[in-house]
């Protein structure tokens, strides 16, 4: 069975994810439309206008003389058919909120599905999170008592942090620990690509894993 | 600077409670998510004349609503490089210009009748709903809450104006943090519906930062003049310049085919080119919107933009291009977008994997398709695609 692929990017801007964002890019075709998911971000006075920018300017950057287009997923809208998408982009905000919503509105099975039949993830930092196991690894996020914390768990058993920098090394061996899951802590330059087993295929940047007590470099 | 210096109290955040005893409200005893008019206010006659003209056709005709306030120019609809978003949002980013032209903005109050662009509703248009609007505006920077007060009235005596039934009309009110360009700040907010479809907004921010060291209040009213019009029924049609298309298919399907390139015109307009690039990828993808949707009802460009036109201009807009150059622009690259869809189709359907360039005319490209591809095959194609 042709099985779909996973994109991982540790978060940050358009500068600093650049590298994992063109390998997303280089795997879309010729003629290719992007489902952009940014319901983890809050609307903002001007609605979600500055999303829309944002997700032209990524595009623009990595475009060359591709016919990319995209839909935005807000929340209260019907989710379409992911079918028709060539690609899933997973944007960054509040995880906990963005995991509510992927629960609350079936896109968890939907996206299982959409892999299954060769589809494309890209999960930039709240987004990747929830691909993971378990997402208490950033649990200081939880402003409103969201009562769900178990991810897609798309990344073989292994839960996921972004924006990784050493300062969080304790919290996240503690973390690590509570949570009986080992966990990938992604820099904002650094990403990875799975495949829907859980195999990690090829890695932008330094990820360090965290096990427990144990941490090494992948 | 100056006058936030003299301001002698700051004002805090304005409590919602104030704004129910300020507008007249109750709660709405069937859904207490809501506040509708007390039955005193339901019953009174409108404290000025209604409004001479059947619905809202220009500027000017809101200005008697708001005595003592300057009507003035839109914004262009593109913004420059570096403010908060590519293309003018909302009336009140006219503040943003004074800003970014060094004019003190506290104290300044304005009407404005902007031409807005909100791209979220690209994919979602239907009857009632644009990617593109006149978005007519009443701020205020410096107003205490009061003063809030009083303009949301006179938003509420413009409703009147137009002989609205109070009893349909329905409030949410609510307190939020948000932001805007990076700065952070809290807002009240109204937000009013007549038959259940959101019309205008009302918001309070006491805290908005001018600089990090100054703060200033500001009171902003907004309502959409195209669904004003649409809602309280003074237009059958949202798009009511374009009345008599509504007969030639569900009215969802019209308003779809129509909305984009009513937004190209906006856009176009300015002089943007479409491009894989900021302002000209948004046209780009407008009009591949057009061409697909428009393979049904196979509306005629022309009068399309020209009516487009028309309206956006009856409210202020001034475009950057004349008439045959906007519609040369908007022909050019919805031809290229219909070639690309032909080879698209002609890839996926037909497993061709020839390559023509799609930058042409389509009468080029076609001549090129011909020469290398039976004719059998591209009639299918054609066929598919209408």
């Amino acid at each position: 069975m042709k099985k779909g692929k996973i994109i991982i990017s540790g978060g940050g801007d358009l500068d600093v994810s650049s590298v994992i964002d063109k390998r997303f890019f280089s795997l879309l075709g010729q003629n290719s439309k992007i489902l952009y998911i940014p319901i983890a971000l809050n609307r903002s006075t001007l609605g979600y206008e500055s999303c829309y920018d944002w997700f032209s300017t990524v595009i623009s950057k990595h475009v060359g003389r591709k016919e990319i287009d995209y839909t935005m997923l807000l929340e209260g809208d019907v989710v379409p058919d992911l079918q028709l998408f060539n690609s899933i982009y997973i944007g960054g905000g509040n995880t906990f909120k963005l995991l509510d919503y992927v629960i609350r509105s079936g896109l968890d099975n939907k996206l299982l599905t959409y892999l299954k039949k060769g589809g494309i993830v890209y999960g930039g930092s709240a987004g990747a999170i929830i691909l993971g196991k378990d997402i208490r690894t950033v649990k200081e996020e939880n402003n409103n008592n969201y009562s769900h914390h178990k991810g897609l768990d798309l990344l073989g058993g292994r839960s996921l942090i972004c924006h990784y920098n050493k300062g969080l090394d304790v919290d996240i061996s503690e973390s690590s620990k509570n949570l009986k899951t080992e966990i990938l802590a992604l820099s904002e330059e650094s990403g990875i690509v799975l495949n829907l087993d859980g195999n990690i295929n090829e890695k932008v940047g330094t990820v360090t894993v965290f096990n427990g007590e144990n941490k090494y470099l992948l | 600077m100056e006058r936030a210096e003299k301001r002698k109290t700051e004002p805090t955040e304005l409590n919602g409670d104030v704004i129910v005893q300020g507008l007249g409200l109750v709660l709405d005893k069937n859904d207490n998510n809501f506040f509708q008019f007390k039955p005193s206010f339901v019953d009174r006659p409108a404290s000025k004349d209604v409004l001479n003209t059947e619905s809202l056709g220009k500027p000017e005709e809101l200005q008697k609503y708001f005595p003592g306030i300057k009507l003035v120019d839109p914004d262009s609809v593109c913004r420059p490089t570096g403010d908060t978003t590519f293309f003018t949002s909302a009336g009140f980013q006219h503040l943003e210009t004074l800003m970014r032209e060094n004019t003190e903005v506290d104290g300044q109050s304005f009407l404005i009748s902007q031409p807005v662009i909100r791209s979220q509703f690209m994919d979602k248009v239907k009857e009632g709903t644009s990617s593109s609007f006149i978005n007519f505006s009443i701020e205020s920077v410096g107003a205490n809450p009061s003063e809030f007060i009083t303009l949301s009235n006179q938003f509420i005596e413009l409703l009147e104006g137009l002989n609205i039934n109070k009893e349909d009309v329905r409030f949410q009110i609510e307190s939020k943090q948000d932001k805007w360009g990076g700065k952070k700040f809290t807002k009240t907010v109204w937000t009013t519906y007549i038959d259940g479809v959101e019309v205008g907004e009302g918001v309070y921010i006491h805290d908005y930062p001018i600089t990090q060291e100054v703060k200033v209040p500001i009171a902003d009213i907004g309502f959409g003049i195209e669904r004003v019009n649409w809602v309280i029924g003074a237009e059958k049609h949202y798009f009511s310049e374009f009345s008599d298309y509504y007969d030639k298919a569900d009215e969802d399907t019209v308003a779809s085919v129509i909305d984009p390139i009513r937004t190209m015109v906006l856009i176009a307009g300015e002089g943007i080119k479409p491009s894989s690039h900021d302002q000209g990828y948004r046209l780009r993808q407008l009009s591949k919107r057009f061409v697909q949707r428009n393979l049904v009802t196979n509306f005629h460009l022309d009068e399309l933009v020209i009516r487009s036109s028309k309206f956006w201009e009856q409210w202020g807009y001034r475009p950057t291009l004349d008439g045959e150059e906007l519609l040369d622009v908007i022909r050019v690259e919805n031809e290229r977008n219909y070639n690309g869809l032909f080879l698209e189709t002609l890839q996926r359907e037909e497993g061709s994997q020839i390559y023509v360039d799609i930058n042409q005319p389509t009468s080029k490209f076609f001549n090129q398709l011909e020469f290398s591809l039976p004719k059998q095959m591209i009639d299918t194609v054609t066929k598919k695609l209408k």
